[in-house]
This record gives C-alpha cells, structure tokens and sequence, in this order.
C-alpha cells in the first residue's frame, strides 16, 4: 500500500479507535461521577480484606517459618488485594446485556454507527479502569497500614498491566456472551451467578492455587478463569513469580477462544432479532 | 384492637403474617422462571462459601479451636435464619429506601404496626434459597437427632432474629440520617460478613464491637457454643441479645416515624 493510499484508511481507523475511546471515557466519568458512593461501596472490600487479614494472620502465627508455598503473610494480603480489586472492579456487564435483549433497546443500538459489541467492550474497560484503580487505592492503604507495603516484582509491572488488559479482555467475552443467552433463556441471572462464583473460586480470588489439592490446582490452572485473576496477580506477588511468557501466551489464547464463543453467539442471538416499524 | 389480651395481640399477628407469606408465595409463583433462579442462584451463592472452607479447612484442619464442621454448622444456622428473615420480613432490607422515598403512607392508614406491614410487605425469593440451603446443610452434616435439632432451631431462629433486628435499627438511620440506604446496606453487609467466620479468630476491640454496636458475635459464636458445647447460659444471653435488637428497631422506627415526609406519591398497588 503506498503512503497515498493509506492515509484515509488510516484516517478512518484512527476515528473508529477515538470513538471507542470516547466511549471508554464516558465510562470512566460515569464511573467517577458516583464517586461518593463507590468510594462507601469499597468499605465492603475493606471490610472483606480486613477479615481475611485477621483469618491469614491466625493461620501465618500457626505455621512454623512464616512461609505457605512461597507466600509470606504480607504477600498473602497483597495478593488478595490484587485479585479482590479485579473482581471489584467488573460491572454487572451480563445483568446489562441481558436488560438491553429483554427490553428490545438492542434494536435500536444495531442501527447506530457502532458495534454493539465493541461499544460494551470500550464501557466497560472504561468503568472498570475507574473502578480498579478506586478499590486498589483504598484497600492498599488499609492493607499498608495493616500488614506493610508490598513487596512486589515490580520488573514484571509492564506485564501485569498487559496481563490485566487481556484478562479484562477475557471476562468480558465470558460475561458478554452470558448475558447474550437472553436471546433463548428467560432468566439469564443463574448463568450470570455461576459465572461469578466459579471465577471468585476457581479463579483464584478468594485462595492463591496452590492452596487447592493437587489435581483441582491442576484444573484450575488450565481454565481460563485463573488466567482472568490468578495469572496477573501472581505476576507481582509471591516468592516465586509465574514467568511472563507463558502467562501472556495462555491469555492469548484464551482471549482468541472467549473472543471466536462470543462473536459465534452474538451471531447466532442477533439473527434472532426482530426490528417491526411503526 | 384495644382490651384485647398480649396473646391474643400476637395470634392477630400471626395470622397476618400467615395472611402475607401466602399472598408472596403466590406472587413469586406468578414469576416462577425468576422465582426459581433466585433460588438457584442463592444456592450457587451459598455453596461457594461452602467450597471455599472446605478447601481452607483441606489444608488447615484447625483454625483457634474450630474445625470443617463447626463452620459447616455456622452455614447451617446463619442461612436458615436469614433465609426465615427474608422469607417472612423481606423488605427489611429496603427499608431505608422505603423510608427516604416517602412511600410509608400506605402502611400509615393500617391496623397494626406499619413496621410489621412493610417488613411483610414483600418477600426476598433468594431467601428460600438461604432457607433451603441451611436445611440442607444440616440434615446432611449436622448429625440431626431430636436434641441437635432442638438447638439447631433456636439457634438458626435467634441469628434470625439478631439480623433482623439489627437490619431495622441501621435502615431506621434513613428517617434520621437522609440518604442511608447505601450506608445502611454497608454496614448489614458487615454484619453477615462478621457473621459467617469463626468466632473466635476475632480478638481485642474487634470482639468487643461484635458483641455490642453489631450482634454478629452471637452468631459467629453458635456452632461451638450451642452445637458442640449445648451451652445454655450462651443461649439465653443470644435470645436477651436478639429481644434487645428487636426492641430498639421497633424504638427507633417508631420514634422516626414523627420525623417521616411523605412523598406525595399516587399509584396502583397490586
């Protein structure tokens, strides 16, 4: 392509990528529009992070040596921080799809110069940016204050947030393409539930893997829920860091499979539209 | 109705409550997709907490004295009795939001306590789910023969009792403190929070709190003082606990409703 020709077809996407970000934006400002209330809504993390501080404690005072596969009692807290502030971070993006099916305002989206998919994708990175940044700040000064500062590998920074990205990327798939099932089921909320639950689970949230018995740690590593909490924490956290490589490529190919599920039910959901005139 | 004797007061009561849980029931079996899920998704809800102690307890058998089945029992009472709270009271809850609406009118204008109408007034489906769940839990790992069941109930009924209680007084704080519904919900988040982990991980001023400006030490207490130890000095101090959460929201949703603002609203109720 000469120099000529691919001025306006970059013209074009660089507009396409400030549209999205706009939206990414608004996001963001709806966000901090309601910071008061986010601000009270994070004393439950707080209040979820002091409770787990005081059980690891217990735990940390019974353990000769102060080490539990690698994690020191600090490391332990600050990893909960990590992936509690992941999942504090994430709106109700299924919940929200689902009212848009339900209510018929889908239609009207399908019309407008946008993807209705990438439209969601740019909100939600948008409010969860706000959102996460909101609740890592106040649960890290809690937690500072309560057990220290981390001690992270911050050599891996640059690849965390790349490996927060991407796993932002993942959930949303998985989460769009829960809240898509409103086209064939009347409640999607179980669905939604589930998906929740199993990500705070087998994700990772609530214990690093190596807690789990084997063969369940073994499970769980290969799901693509450990990779949307697990995986980016452990990248800062722990004696022994998981290696950045192998972290980035399994997301990226998790991100290939949650992106190929959710454009297959999309597809599959829009054909089931109906727009009548009038 | 004045003259009328205290236990004829309370069987007037009940009935009414007998009256509103048929009349919800036969709501939520209008909505019976939805109903269902709720109930389902509450079940999912509970059975993580259960997961993740059973992995906890997997590679901690003993956390300060309490092991895998003091917490299972912990599940057992707390759900059932916040699942009886949702399912016969359920909009305590929303009350503050009831509260700074302005939408008490309709409960004004009727016999009997409007407390007790708009706590009736509506019915949580998840709430069958913690009900369920509770029930579940306990037959299957509560070893429920006749003198376990016996504590079983008072206990699951008195953590009822303590959480309702306590729901009311902090939803009550709309009528003095404006928009509380965000910090009334916080703080009954902390509430079940505090009372769904081992009792006895929590020391020092932290204790003192949970046993005076919230009642989740009562609870958190149960499975060890009441299930393995039958400790009935333990009981009736919970019960005296629970009665004093009771009255004191009854005091201050009373003594708020003199400083209650109607919200002027006209609708259909169906």
């Amino acid at each position: 392509m000469s120099p000529v020709e691919a001025g306006p077809g970059r013209r074009r996407i660089a507009a396409r990528v400030a549209k999205y970000l706009a939206v990414s934006r608004i996001g963001l400002a709806t966000a901090v529009a309601y910071r008061g209330e986010y601000l009270l809504r994070s004393l439950t993390l707080v209040l979820i992070l002091y409770v787990f501080s005081v059980l690891w404690r217990v735990v940390y005072a019974g353990t000769p040596g102060g080490i539990i596969e690698g994690f020191e009692l600090r490391d332990m807290i600050w990893y909960l921080v990590i992936t509690e502030s992941i999942i504090y971070a994430r709106p109700r993006l299924a919940g929200r799809v689902d009212t848009e099916v339900k209510s018929g305002s889908l239609a009207y989206t399908l019309s407008r110069p946008y993807s209705y998919v990438l439209f969601h994708y740019a909100q939600t990175l948008g409010e969860a940016a706000a959102r996460g940044i909101a609740g890592f700040a106040v649960a890290g000064l809690v937690v500072t204050a309560t057990v220290g500062p981390p001690s992270f590998h911050l050599a891996n920074l640059a690849v965390f947030l790349l490996a927060l990205f991407l796993a932002a990327t993942i959930d949303f798939f998985l989460a769009f393409s829960v809240g898509l099932l409103a086209f064939w089921v009347e409640e999607t909320g179980p669905f939604a539930l589930l998906y929740d639950r199993l990500l705070m689970l087998l994700g990772g949230m609530m214990l690093p893997l190596e807690i789990f018995p084997r063969l369940l740690r073994d499970v769980a590593g290969w799901l693509p829920l450990s990779m949307i909490i697990y995986a980016p924490a452990r990248l800062l956290v722990g004696r022994q860091p998981l290696a950045a490589g192998p972290v980035i490529l399994a997301q990226l190919g998790w991100l290939l499979g949650a992106g190929l599920l959710c454009m297959a039910v999309f597809r599959a959901g829009i054909r089931r539209v109906n727009v009548h005139g009038g | 109705m004045e003259g009328r004797t205290a236990p004829g007061r309370l069987g007037a009561h009940l009935r009414l409550l007998s009256a509103y849980l048929r009349a919800n029931v036969a709501m939520a079996m209008e909505y019976r997709a939805a109903f269902f899920a709720q109930v389902f998704g509450m079940v999912v809800n509970d059975s993580l907490w259960l997961a993740y102690w059973a992995l906890f307890f997997n590679r901690f058998p003993v956390l300060k004295g309490w092991e895998r089945q003091d917490v299972l029992m912990l599940w057992a009472i707390v759900a059932t009795g916040f699942g009886l709270a949702e399912v016969l009271f359920g909009a305590w809850r929303t009350l503050a939001g009831v509260i700074v609406e302005g939408q008490l009118d309709y409960y004004l204008v009727l016999p009997k306590s409007p407390l007790w109408h708009v706590l009736m007034s509506r019915a949580a489906p998840t709430g069958w789910g913690d009900l369920g769940f509770g029930l579940a839990v306990f037959a299957l790992w509560g070893t429920p023969t006749a003198p376990r069941l016996v504590l079983f109930a008072l206990g699951a009924l008195t953590s009822g009792c303590l959480l309702l209680g306590s729901g009311i007084v902090f939803q009550s704080l709309a009528f003095y403190a404006g928009h509380a519904e965000v910090l009334a919900q916080q703080i009954e988040n902390a509430v079940i929070h505090f009372s769904t982990y081992p009792g006895t991980v929590f020391g020092g001023s932290v204790r003192v709190i949970l046993f005076t400006l919230i009642p989740a030490g009562f609870i958190n207490h149960m499975p060890v003082e009441l299930m393995r130890r039958a400790n009935t000095g333990f009981l009736v101090v919970a019960l005296l606990a629970a009665a004093a959460w009771l009255a004191a929201g009854q005091v201050l949703f009373s003594a708020g409703l003199r400083r209650y603002e109607s919200g002027n609203l006209i609708g259909p109720r169906m």
